[in-house]
């Protein structure tokens, strides 16, 4: 005979442990699958919160692409203007040949054009020239104007113009001439810049040197004698270095030239100075 | 007619109005367990949206990033320029506030007439003139005129030469005041 309290322990037994078993697979259920999915989803949410973040402030970077791209072609436009204006190193020979050129179309005497090997510093690379001229003192005047006109990174360290004895005028001129750093690349070439011809008159500033008014004098110059022509040019006779001659106005003796014949002196013009010699010498 | 039921009070079945509660707790459980296992069937669907959100994200970035770089590249173009459009301005401008030859041309077209230049030099921030005259009130007027043109100028040597004229020869040193 089956023992019913026996029986009914059993059965019950058996429900707690189904009940106690559905409970366990909840709470394994809650922390081995629910669990990890949540702080999955926490850990991607952060995650994405992050990289959003990340993606707006580079959107935002991207946004300026338009305005950084217009300061780029500014700035590349404005050293283009200088690279325009700058020799480069390499076009040396370009620079030489303008600068004779110049010379050439003023009409001066290039007589002299020297340059050292580029030299460099930090930044900076030039090429040390110096050049002599020989002309009239619009000419020489006008070719250094002209080359500072052409070359604005002409940096002049000495000039002198001086007069000599064939009524021209010599200029020496140092100078440094900076081209582009060797070491920046530059997208154009240097442009030869028109420059304009110079109405400034200098023409008869400078004036014969003191030493050859002196030496002229020196070659025994001597009034010997002055002809009255009545109705006529006056004559006087004249001895210069050694010789005698009659000579009127507008004859020359030796670098000078008559200007003036009165009773008792001559006025010689020696290049633009006026001489007044006296009846029997100086 | 009356009917007694003898059996034991826990032994009697239960009213069929009474639910036992281990019935109860079994269908709390059961219930807990599906909601739990629904609920995290709907969050590994959530998840799997916000991993191919996370990728979606993760792909605009990369190709922002390499835009971005695109843009460093150009800022530092910019730098770049920037730096060497500043130091050729600055080189023009040192090559400008250097001797120009124009500073010359004045001093030569300031000589009065009658006043015969020898030289004229620039070095070391000074004009040295030296020529000659027939009056020597004339180098006084020259002076007067430099000085009015910015000059700070200095008389250095005046001699008196007697060549069939008098003449005066003399020497002037001329500083830009500026």
């Amino acid at each position: 005979m089956i023992d019913r309290g026996l029986l009914k322990r059993t059965s019950m037994s058996l429900t707690y442990g189904v009940i106690v078993l559905v409970y366990l697979l909840a709470v394994i259920s809650l922390l081995g699958f629910l669990r990890p999915l949540w702080l999955q989803q926490s850990a991607l949410e952060d995650r994405i919160a992050r990289e959003r973040s990340q993606v707006e402030f580079l959107d935002q970077l991207v946004q300026q692409r338009p305005s950084v791209e217009a300061a780029l072609k500014e700035q590349t436009n404005t050293v283009l203007m200088y690279e325009r204006l700058i020799p480069a190193s390499t076009e040396l020979p370009e620079v030489l040949l303008v600068v004779k050129d110049l010379a050439s179309a003023l009409q001066a005497e290039l007589i002299r054009l020297d340059y050292v090997p580029l030299r460099t510093q930090g930044s900076d690379a030039w090429y040390s020239m110096s050049i002599e001229l020989r002309g009239s003192v619009g000419s020489v005047y006008g070719v250094v104007e002209a080359l500072a006109g052409t070359f604005p990174t002409l940096y002049l360290h000495n000039i002198t113009l001086a007069t000599n004895e064939s009524e021209s005028v010599n200029l020496q001129a140092n100078f440094d001439l900076y081209v582009t750093p060797p070491e920046w690349e530059t997208s154009v070439s240097w442009e030869k810049r028109v420059w304009q011809e110079l109405t400034l008159n200098l023409g008869d500033r400078f004036g014969v040197p003191l030493q050859s008014l002196q030496g002229f004098l020196a070659r025994n110059l001597k009034v010997i004698g002055i002809v009255r022509v009545q109705g006529g040019e006056n004559r006087a006779l004249i001895g210069y270095n050694g010789t005698q001659e009659w000579k009127r106005i507008g004859d020359k003796v030796g670098p000078a030239t008559i200007v003036e014949i009165g009773d008792t002196s001559i006025v010689f013009d020696v290049h633009g100075v006026k001489l007044n010699i006296s009846f029997g010498g100086i | 007619m009356m009917r007694i039921n003898l059996l034991p009070k826990e032994e009697r079945p239960l009213k069929q109005s009474a639910v036992r509660w281990e019935f109860m707790a079994l269908l709390f459980g059961l219930v807990l367990l599906i909601v739990i296992n629904v609920y995290g069937f709907l969050l590994s669907v959530t998840n799997q949206t916000l991993e191919q959100e996370y990728l979606q994200v993760i792909s605009m970035k990369t190709r922002l990033s390499g835009q971005q770089q695109e843009i460093s590249r150009l800022q530092n173009q910019i730098k770049e320029s920037s730096e060497q459009a500043g130091y050729y301005a600055h080189l023009l401008d040192r090559c400008a506030a250097a001797f120009q030859p124009k500073w010359l041309a004045s001093v030569i077209a300031l000589a009065p007439d009658e006043v015969w230049l020898e030289s004229v030099a620039y070095s070391g921030k000074q004009i040295l003139i030296s020529g000659y005259t027939v009056d020597s009130q004339l180098i006084t007027g020259y002076l007067q005129k430099l000085q009015q043109s910015g000059y700070e100028t200095q008389l250095n040597a005046m001699d008196q030469h007697t060549l069939g004229a008098r003449l005066f020869s003399f020497n002037i040193s001329a500083v830009r005041s500026d």
